[in-house]
């Protein structure tokens, strides 16, 4: 079978609509950790998980499914808070698209993001949100 | 416990029953009662509105207790649902050749396993949204029956290296 992943080769992500999904770029875990936790307890939003996509790079999951607009509140209350940029970034992305995308497989040199800390419930949005991760993960290794 | 009626019972009966259980008679006293009034009454029956009287709950699992050839037929568990809200995104920058300059493009593919597999496996083969809608979401099986439908053949390139002027800086 031909190798269909090379360098140029198309990303590949999980979006959702109704899962709280925050991109922590450019902060360490502590910090990545105070927003989850802040957000977690602000929103009600029961567990969250943080991957680890790079250095200083951070994913964070959460597991109560929201609306729609919820999501992009909670996503914006983060961003401004923080005043992180690309965190505005992706909250203009959410706002284009109506949904919230996480990178799954690798990129270029950046291995896939990895679980570093899980905390509270994980039955509801993340336990889907990791079957669909697994699905992603089974389909792009089917590639190599 | 259902709160539906149990069929082929008079309320006379039912009636009766209830006066029965209500003072601790056992079924099978009841039954005999039952008989010599001349309301004579299937044990089967009798029995579940006993239950429902006392407002017992049904025996959990019971079809064990039933051997296999009297079982009612039962319905595989339902399926996960298809679509469940959540999609594979596939981005990243692309050129055609009737646009050769990169631009952002993503397919974003809903559906079953296999079809997102062969999705996905084909959009990598070359086939990229077009730069006029190039934010495209469909479902795996339509990209798969209908692909240029969706998209035209181009290339996925990575994102060009964009180097800032040092005399437009922001002020």
């Amino acid at each position: 079978m031909t190798d269909l992943i090379s360098k140029a080769a198309p990303i590949l992500g999980l979006s959702d609509r109704e899962t709280v999904m925050l991109d922590l770029d450019e902060m360490n875990f502590k910090s990545a950790r105070y927003w989850a936790m802040l957000v977690l307890e602000k929103y009600r939003l029961k567990g969250f998980i943080i991957l680890k996509s790079s250095k200083n790079h951070y994913h964070a999951v959460f597991d109560r499914y929201v609306s729609r607009e919820e999501n992009l509140n909670i996503v914006a209350w983060v961003a401004i808070l923080s005043k992180n940029i690309s965190l505005l970034r992706y909250l203009a992305m959410q706002c284009i698209k109506m949904s919230s995308t996480l990178r799954v497989a690798p990129k270029g040199d950046k291995p896939s993001p990895r679980i570093v800390y899980r905390f509270g419930c994980q039955d509801h949005a993340i336990k889907d949100f990791l079957e669909f991760r697994q699905l992603i993960k089974r389909i792009h290794s089917s590639m190599q | 416990m259902p709160k539906t009626k149990s069929k082929g019972i008079s309320p006379k009966t039912r009636w009766a029953i209830k006066g029965y259980v209500n003072q601790g008679y056992s079924a099978n006293k009841i039954q005999k009662n039952l008989t010599k009034q001349g309301l004579g009454i299937q044990r089967k029956k009798l029995l579940a509105e006993v239950r429902k009287i006392k407002g017992l709950k049904p025996k959990a699992d019971r079809q064990k207790y039933i051997p296999k050839k009297y079982r009612r037929r039962v319905s595989p568990p339902a399926r996960k649902p298809v679509y469940s809200g959540k999609h594979i995104a596939v981005y990243k920058n692309a050129t055609t050749r009737r646009h050769p300059k990169p631009y952002s493009a993503r397919f974003e593919f809903y559906g079953r396993g296999k079809d997102l597999a062969k999705a996905i496996r084909l959009a990598l083969s070359g086939i990229v949204p077009r730069c006029e809608d190039p934010f495209v979401e469909c479902s795996a099986r339509a990209f798969l029956n209908d692909p240029y439908r969706f998209g035209e053949k181009g290339e996925w390139v990575d994102r060009p290296n964009i180097e800032s002027c040092p005399h437009s800086r922001s002020i």
